[in-house]
C-alpha cells in the first residue's frame, strides 16, 4: 500500500510533465527536449525567490510558472517559431540545444550538487498510517498535481481556447483559414506547457534537491509516458503517467532489479502492438 | 461623386487576375483570371487535377508560393496570410469538408470567429439545416457525409462571411442529399451571398450558378453565363468535362 502511494506520487510528476509534452507535441509536432530543463528552471526560480527575495514556497508556486512561461514564450518566438516551416526534426534539435545550454548554464552558476529547499512549514509533519508514514507534503503534491491535471483537461475539453487547440492539432492550416491566429495559439500553448513543467519543478523542489540535471531522467520517462499514452493525447498522458508510476512502484516490490526499466519495456510492447499509443488515434 | 459611387457598385467583390501557384517546384496555376460580382454564384469546373481546388486554396492564402493579384473589395490580398483573408469576410469550405474529429458538432459550428456582419444566428442556422439541431452534441465526424457538408457550410455562415468558397460540396453524396444542398445554395443566393463553387457535377451546378469558368491546365479556357445559355453551351461544357 505504501509503495502504491509512492508510485502515485511519482506518477503525478510523470503525468504533469507528460501532459505539457503532449500538448506541445500535439500542436507544434515538436518533441520538446527543453521540457526537463523548464522543470529544472522552475525549481531553481523557487529557490532563488526564497534565497534572494525571501519569497515563500507559495509565492514560488505562482511566480515560477509565470516567469518560466514568459521566458519560454520568448524562446519559442525567437528560436523555435522560425523553424516552423522546416522539418520537425529541426525543432527537436533546437529544443535539445536549448536544454543543453540551460543545464550547462545552471551547472556553471550553481554546480552539480543538489541545493536543498525546505518543505513549507504549513506542510511539515505527516500522517502515521498503519502501513506507512505519509508526509503531508507528499499528500499535497499528489492532490495539487491531480487538481492541475484536471484543470488543464477541463480547459482543453470544455473551453473555446481548448477547442481551438484541439482543432489546430488536427489541421492548423484550416483553423488559420477561419481567421484564427494559429501562430499566437502555438506560442501561448508552448508557454503554458513550459509553465506546467515549472509548476512540477516547484512541487519537486522540497522532495528532490534542486539540481541542474534534475529534469534529465524525468524527461526520458515522460517521453516514454507520452509514447505509451499516445503522442498528443492529453487524457493518455495523464492516465498513463499515474499508471506507469504505480507499475514502477509495484515492480520495486516484486522484482526490484527491473524497476528502472519496466516503463521502457511497456513502451516497447505498446509500440509493437499499438504504435499510436493506448489513447492515441491512428494517423 | 456620383461616378465614384457607381464605380463602387459595379466593382467586383472578388477579382482574380493572372494567378499563378506552385506546390514545391510544380507550377500548378498558370495565370487564372476571373471576376465575381456581389451576390453572384460562379462555378469553376473542369476535369480532375486541372487546378480548381488549388485556385480556391490560392485565393484563401493556403498556397505558400503564389503570384498575381487577388483583389477583395478593392484591397489586394495576395500577400496576406490566410487568417487575414478570412477576417476580410471570406468563408472557406474545403474539399472533404474539414470537420474536426476531436470537436463536437456544436464546437465545430462555433469554431470560426465572426468575420462579417452577415453572421447567422443559431435559429437561422437551424432553419437552413434542421438536421444539425438534434446532432449538436455528437462528435463532428459521426455525422453522415451530407450532414458534415451542411455543418461545414453552416460553420462559415455563422462566422458571417459574405463570400463563400465552396469546394466540391456534392462529392460522394447521395442524389437526395445533393438536391438538399442545391436548395440550400439557392436560398443563400436569394439572401445575397456571393459564392465561388468548385464543382464537377454540371447538372447540380447548373441549377445554382450564374456563370461557369472552365479550367484546363491551370488557366481559364472558357466562360459563359447560364442565363440564356443555348443547348450548344451545355454540350460544350460537357465536352470539356468528358461526360
Amino acid at each position: 500500500m505504501g509503495q502504491l502511494l509512492l508510485g502515485l506520487l511519482n506518477g503525478a510528476f510523470y503525468a504533469m510533465l507528460s501532459l505539457g509534452l503532449a500538448v506541445i507535441f500535439g500542436l507544434l509536432r515538436v518533441v520538446n527536449f527543453a521540457h526537463g530543463a523548464q522543470y529544472m528552471v522552475g525549481a531553481f526560480i523557487a529557490w532563488m525567490l526564497l534565497e534572494f527575495f525571501g519569497l515563500s514556497y507559495w509565492w514560488a508556486l505562482l511566480l515560477a510558472p509565470v516567469i518560466t512561461g514568459v521566458i519560454s514564450i520568448a524562446i519559442e518566438r525567437t528560436l523555435i517559431a522560425p523553424l516552423a516551416e522546416a522539418d520537425h526534426l529541426y525543432g527537436l534539435l533546437m529544443t535539445f540545444g536549448i536544454a543543453m545550454v540551460l543545464q550547462g548554464g545552471f551547472q556553471i552558476a550553481f554546480g552539480s550538487a543538489g541545493i536543498p529547499y525546505r518543505v513549507p512549514p504549513e506542510l511539515a509533519g505527516g500522517l502515521r498510517l498503519s502501513f506507512m508514514y505519509l508526509p503531508n507534503y507528499r499528500l499535497w503534491v499528489l492532490a495539487a498535481s491531480i487538481a492541475v491535471c484536471l484543470i488543464i483537461w477541463l480547459m482543453i475539453e470544455k473551453t473555446s481556447l481548448g477547442a481551438y487547440l484541439r482543432a489546430a492539432t488536427e489541421d492548423p492550416d484550416l483553423v488559420g483559414a477561419f481567421g484564427v491566429n494559429v501562430a499566437l495559439l502555438i506560442t501561448v500553448t508552448y508557454g503554458l506547457g513550459a509553465a506546467l513543467a515549472a509548476f512540477a519543478g516547484v512541487l519537486a523542489a522540497p522532495i528532490y534537491a534542486v539540481n541542474p540535471l534534475m529534469g534529465v531522467e524525468l524527461l526520458i520517462i515522460a517521453f516514454a509516458v507520452v509514447v505509451v499514452g499516445g503522442m498528443g493525447s492529453i487524457l493518455g498522458a495523464v492516465v498513463t503517467g499515474f499508471m506507469l508510476g504505480v507499475i514502477e512502484a509495484l515492480t520495486k516490490i516484486f522484482y526490484p532489479e527491473a524497476a528502472s526499466m519496466v516503463i521502457f519495456i511497456i513502451m516497447i510492447l505498446v509500440l509493437m502492438v499499438r504504435p499510436y499509443g493506448l489513447f492515441g488515434r491512428q494517423m | 461623386m456620383g461616378e465614384a459611387v457607381q464605380r463602387q457598385a459595379e466593382a467586383p467583390l472578388l477579382a482574380v487576375n493572372d494567378l499563378h501557384a506552385w506546390y514545391g517546384e510544380s507550377h500548378v496555376l498558370h495565370g487564372i483570371s476571373f471576376d465575381v460580382s456581389r451576390g453572384q454564384v460562379i462555378s469553376l469546373t473542369g476535369r480532375n487535377g486541372v487546378g480548381k481546388s488549388t485556385t480556391l486554396r490560392a485565393i484563401m492564402g493556403l498556397i505558400k508560393k503564389r503570384t498575381g493579384s487577388v483583389v477583395l473589395e478593392d484591397a489586394e490580398t495576395i500577400r496576406l496570410k490566410s487568417r487575414d483573408i478570412a477576417r476580410r469576410g471570406v468563408g472557406f469550405v474545403p474539399e472533404h469538408r474539414g470537420i474536426f474529429a476531436s470537436l463536437s458538432v456544436h464546437e465545430n459550428l462555433m469554431l470560426p470567429p465572426v468575420v462579417g456582419k452577415a453572421s447567422l444566428s443559431r435559429n437561422e442556422i437551424f432553419q437552413l439545416f434542421p438536421n444539425l439541431e438534434r446532432r449538436m452534441s455528437s462528435q463532428g465526424t459521426r455525422l453522415s457525409g451530407g450532414e458534415q457538408q451542411m455543418l461545414a457550410i453552416a460553420r462559415v455562415l455563422r462566422a458571417g462571411a459574405p463570400l463563400v468558397l465552396l469546394d466540391e460540396p456534392t462529392e460522394g453524396l447521395a442524389p437526395v442529399i445533393i438536391e438538399q444542398i442545391g436548395a440550400m445554395l439557392r436560398k443563400l443566393r436569394e439572401r445575397g451571398y456571393t459564392i465561388v463553387l468548385v464543382e464537377q457535377n454540371v447538372q447540380f451546378a447548373w441549377s445554382v450558378t450564374d456563370c461557369f469558368h472552365v479550367i484546363e491546365h491551370g488557366r481559364v479556357v472558357d466562360s459563359f453565363q447560364t442565363a440564356g445559355a443555348a443547348g450548344s453551351d451545355i454540350g460544350r461544357l460537357k465536352r470539356y468535362l468528358g461526360v
